[in-house]
């Protein structure tokens, strides 16, 4: 009655060609590319503001013929009261509020993935002492700490801007990364890991660190476009970065005034900072989506 | 040394144990209030001891609760026992720490039981395989890829799936997977916790098959723990039967099924359903539900559900020993005379 | 009070002799991706009697628990019936019933217990009220008297102390005892008819034996027809006195108990039931049935079983065979019925 034949164990075995033709890697992705080439044109068109802008955003070529004119070919966006092209700002001003937004995130996936896997890995009281600590943080407003702190320096210079975006904005990192880590640790996977010899070390960055990815990029993106209406909200109350190197949130502070008569002085900045948050949240959403963790089959 | 310890050196098992547990205790404290105090505690495994030989497979079998999977995370370490002693080859490996730890769990591996969970879903299965080898240094590079697809040959799998990812695969292949990374290290000793309990029948006849040939093929030793007493007739060479964290049954296979003596044995037996409309076997319903292992009954672990017609007092104020009551044959009861089966429980 | 008393005065038609359950042409179609369609459910046809017990057998991915649900109306979207399915219940035609009767009918005279009970259980109400809610949803008792009932139920179910018990939640209950309750849920209003999809697999054996006396225990007292859904050919030998076995979206083959266990004609049932372990195997080596279950994409042509059959020939890879009478009650689809001199054991490919 054995169903062993000539070929032996082998032919009961399960040797058939798996169906599916192998899994597509998250960034392959239909729903991902446009976004993601939205990002990418983003940032280019950043760093390409000098061979797309005509002028200089800080030359003042003639402060007196050529001031708050409105926008003409000449002057896509028109110019501002001290004659600066606006066009040029609003391109060199991607640049800040793109990197004031990138560096800063990237200080708080730092810290925050920091804590919470010191958080997560240690357990106990220290688990308990830190998400206390952390409950206190989340409580205090980001934006009234970031007025309050900003109000101490006339000029808030570039790197103190970053800092401060940086350590206020990781407290849901932290959470996420910690409680990401903790249902880990439960996996039967881990254990085979630990089972198999695989020392502490190899097991956070092999085994663990890869779930982190997903979390961390929409976290970044999502992040980077938090930053971006921030830091624009900030230099336009005027606590953020100032002259001469112009964000987009200080280009509309210095139209603030005039804002019903120059009206091209907010608007162009402002829709530059609408789009690039835009855009920076349907990247972070189609990111969510491409990293839903695989089906499993029934 | 226990009296099992003596009788299974007079049984013939005279080579050093490739395994030995003694008095292996777990208890998993409760915490309650506001402080968190320790109010309690789940006896998970309570004074568990046996022996396993070189190439043998010992079966671990009982219900939920019972404590046989804590029992084989604890002998491999991925919970901390709360005392008792595991000599693996000799050495008590809970006196090791760190390093030499590290080292020792190549010769003990561990094949889960949930295939959807023992695979890291973001490594492919060769990377999954392969981790054994490296960080044993066993292999790196081209000849680690070599070794991995002879394992996947082994088991079963085409080499080529080793890029593949575990979503791709259905539950039988995956606890093939398992077992190739378990093969890995190369062990000599491999817990196998309740392996083939989430597939289908179909499956699960290969993947039991796929065990004894690797068992025979490469001098393996199991722990076999499973739930289900049909599939471990056709694996386990002795059988041990717990119950509430404690053993109470411990015999040859053949004893075991033929005679077995603890009543909680008997009923577990003659509940099995047998596929086969004509038989006339009675059944033995034991009443009520397994208690909880926070508060286990006084004395034997067993007593409030037990039919044993010569159920008394003393059942509900002693702690029955496993002794030996039948040549190789252990029994937890203190109504079971020696070298005499006792008389069946009456159906009610 | 009575259960005909409390029982809602919809009339039920009575059809003289014919079964209680009618499937023909059963299809279940679920989108798989990318356009294609795969049916979980390829053409079931199958009756049962008043008071018959029917094993729905066969292994994960065959489509039986779909079925099941199929005849509560209760698959999942975006799976759907198709049209030319056709189920009736005492000649009630269930698929075009409105949802107001389909709902009278639920809970009522076809009533389901399900695979996990921790699941199937709501967390945030004490396990009387989902029992008692079941009686006030059918009839016109008060909430006492659906109560009374439920306590009642509890207690006939085999629930000790059921007036305690009643008043507690499903997480403070064992896995056997919320098995009783599910149990309790479904056969409170006294259904003509009860579906239980693999209502021990998650079950401690013990327990399983408990639960099963309980169900032929019911089964006598209240005559109801019952529809088993396992894995498990131990547990259909207990119950069933008829199995039907599904593969691959099919019934495969159909036959009364002592029929099956001692003659199974389908290469897929005999396969089963030599890989079944035994408890008086004595280390034996088990046979098994070669290779896996095709995903419902990837089915082969003609017959769906012949990649992994030992018995298959040229015939099986063109031609589908059709289900066919083979004895009293007993149907195999399988080419050898008609051509038994084929029937030589060979290697199955790959």
């Amino acid at each position: 009655m054995a169903a062993l034949g000539p070929t032996g164990r082998n032919a009961e075995l399960a040797r058939a060609p798996l169906s599916a033709a192998p899994s597509k890697r998250p960034h392959t992705h239909r729903a991902l590319r446009t976004p993601l080439a939205l990002t990418l044109l983003l940032v280019l068109v950043a760093l390409a503001a000098p061979i797309l802008a005509p002028a200089s955003p800080i030359a003042q070529p003639d402060i007196v013929a050529q001031r708050s004119l409105p926008p003409s070919f000449a002057h896509l966006f028109g110019t501002d009261s001290y004659s600066r092209d606006v066009y040029a700002r609003v391109l060199y001003g991607a640049r800040v509020s793109l990197s004031v937004a990138s560096l800063s995130v990237a200080i708080a996936l730092l810290l925050g993935t920091c804590y919470g896997a010191i958080a997560a890995f240690a357990g106990g009281t220290v688990d308990r002492v830190l998400m206390r600590t952390l409950d206190v943080l989340l409580a205090l407003p980001r934006l009234l700490l970031l007025l309050a702190l900003s109000s101490f320096r006339d000029e808030v210079p570039f790197t103190y801007l970053v800092i401060l975006l940086g350590f206020t904005g990781w407290y849901g990192v932290a959470r996420n990364v910690r409680s990401e880590i903790q249902s880990q640790l439960t996996r039967d996977y881990l254990h085979a890991a630990r089972a198999t010899g695989v020392p502490r070390i190899r097991m956070l960055t092999r085994h663990i660190l890869p779930h982190l990815i997903p979390v961390l990029a929409v976290y970044a993106s999502l992040g980077v476009a938090q930053t971006i209406a921030l830091e624009a909200g900030l230099s336009y109350l005027g606590f953020g970065v100032r002259a001469p190197n112009p964000s987009w949130g200080t280009i509309m502070h210095d139209g603030f005034s005039v804002v019903r008569d120059q009206w091209w002085l907010t608007v162009f900045p402002g829709l530059a900072t609408l789009l690039a948050v835009l855009v920076c949240n349907w990247l972070g959403d189609a990111l969510r989506d491409a990293f839903a963790p695989e089906q499993v089959p029934a | 040394m226990t009296s099992l310890a003596h009788a299974e050196r007079a049984a013939g098992t005279a080579t050093v144990p490739l395994l030995e547990i003694k008095n292996l205790t777990k208890h998993f404290p409760i915490r309650s209030g506001l402080l968190q105090r320790v109010t309690g505690a789940v006896k998970a495994v309570d004074g568990v001891s046996f022996q396993i030989a070189p190439g043998e497979t010992l079966a671990l079998v009982g219900e939920s609760g019972c404590g046989k999977t804590t029992t084989g995370r604890a002998i491999l370490r991925l919970i901390e026992p709360t005392s008792g002693s595991i000599a693996f080859n000799g050495t008590d490996i809970l006196t090791l720490r760190g390093e030499s730890l590290r080292r020792m769990r190549r010769h003990m591996q561990i094949v889960f039981q949930d295939p959807y969970g023992s695979l890291n879903p973001r490594m492919t299965i060769g990377a999954a395989i392969r981790e054994g080898l490296i960080v044993h240094q066993l292999a790196d590079g081209a000849a680690a890829d070599t070794r991995v697809a002879k394992l996947l040959d082994e088991v079963g799998l085409r080499p080529e799936y080793a890029a593949r990812y575990p979503h791709e695969f259905s539950g039988g292949q995956r606890q093939r997977v398992g077992i190739a990374r378990a093969l890995a290290v190369e062990p000599s000793f491999i817990v196998c916790d309740e392996p083939v309990s989430a597939l289908d029948v179909s499956v699960q006849a290969q993947v039991v098959n796929l065990l004894r040939d690797l068992q025979r093929d490469r001098g393996l030793a199991y722990l076999f723990i499973a739930h289900d007493l049909a599939v471990v007739a056709h694996m386990a060479d002795r059988v041990a039967v717990m119950y509430l964290g404690r053993i109470v049954e411990l015999a040859p296979r053949r004893s075991l099924f033929a005679t077995p003596l603890m009543p909680y044995t008997q009923a577990l037996l003659s509940a099995v359903p047998v596929p086969d409309p004509t038989s006339t076997r009675t059944r033995i319903l034991l009443p009520g539900e397994p208690p909880s292992p926070a508060n286990p009954p006084s004395g034997c672990v067993f007593h409030p559900r037990c039919l044993h017609p010569a159920k008394d007092d003393a059942c509900t104020r002693l702690v029955p020993p496993l002794e030996e009551k039948a040549p190789g044959h252990f029994v937890a009861c203190l109504k079971v005379n020696r070298t005499s089966p006792s008389t069946p429980a009456p159906t009610p | 009070m009575t259960l005909s008393q409390l029982r809602s005065s919809q009339p039920v038609p009575a059809v003289g002799g014919g079964p209680l359950l009618n499937v023909q042409a059963l299809h279940v179609a679920f989108p798989a991706g990318g356009g294609a369609i795969a049916r979980a459910v390829d053409g079931i046809s199958f009756t049962i009697a008043h008071g018959e017990t029917v094993c729905l057998v066969g292994e994960s991915g065959c489509g039986k628990s779909v079925t099941a649900l199929s005849l509560l109306r209760l698959v999942p979207s975006p799976g759907r019936i198709e049209a030319g399915s056709a189920i009736h219940f005492n000649g009630l035609d269930l698929l075009t019933l409105p949802d107001e009767e389909l709902r009278s009918i639920r809970g009522n005279r076809m009533a389901m217990i399900f695979q996990e009970p921790m699941t199937a259980l709501n967390p945030v109400l004490s396990v009387g009220d989902q029992i008692a809610e079941v009686v006030r949803v059918h009839t016109k008792a008060s909430r006492r008297d659906a109560w009374d009932k439920a306590v009642d139920m509890l207690g006939q179910v085999g629930i000790a102390d059921p007036a305690t018990r009643a008043k507690q939640y499903p997480h403070e209950l064992s896995g056997g005892m919320r098995q009783r309750v599910m149990i309790a849920m479904a056969l409170v209003l006294e259904p003509q008819f009860v579906i239980a999809d693999e209502p021990t697999t998650a079950l401690d054996v013990t327990i399983q034996a408990q639960i099963l006396e309980l169900l032929r225990e019911l089964r006598a007292r209240t005559g109801m027809a019952l529809l088993l859904i396992t894995h498990d050919l131990g547990v259909v030998a207990e119950m069933a006195s008829r199995v039907i076995v599904m593969y691959a979206g099919q019934v495969v083959e159909e036959a009364p108990v002592e029929a099956l266990f001692a003659n199974a004609s389908h290469p897929y049932t005999e396969g089963l039931l030599a890989a079944i372990p035994r408890l008086g195997a004595d280390q034996a080596r088990l046979t098994t049935i070669p290779g896996t279950v095709p995903a419902p994409t990837d089915w082969p042509t003609g017959c769906r079983f012949r990649e992994r059959c030992a018995y298959a020939y040229d015939r099986c890879a063109t031609e589908a065979p059709a289900l066919v009478q083979i004895g009293s009650a007993h149907r195999v689809r399988c080419h050898l019925v008609q051509e038994p001199e084929r029937r030589v054991r060979r290697e199955p490919r790959a």
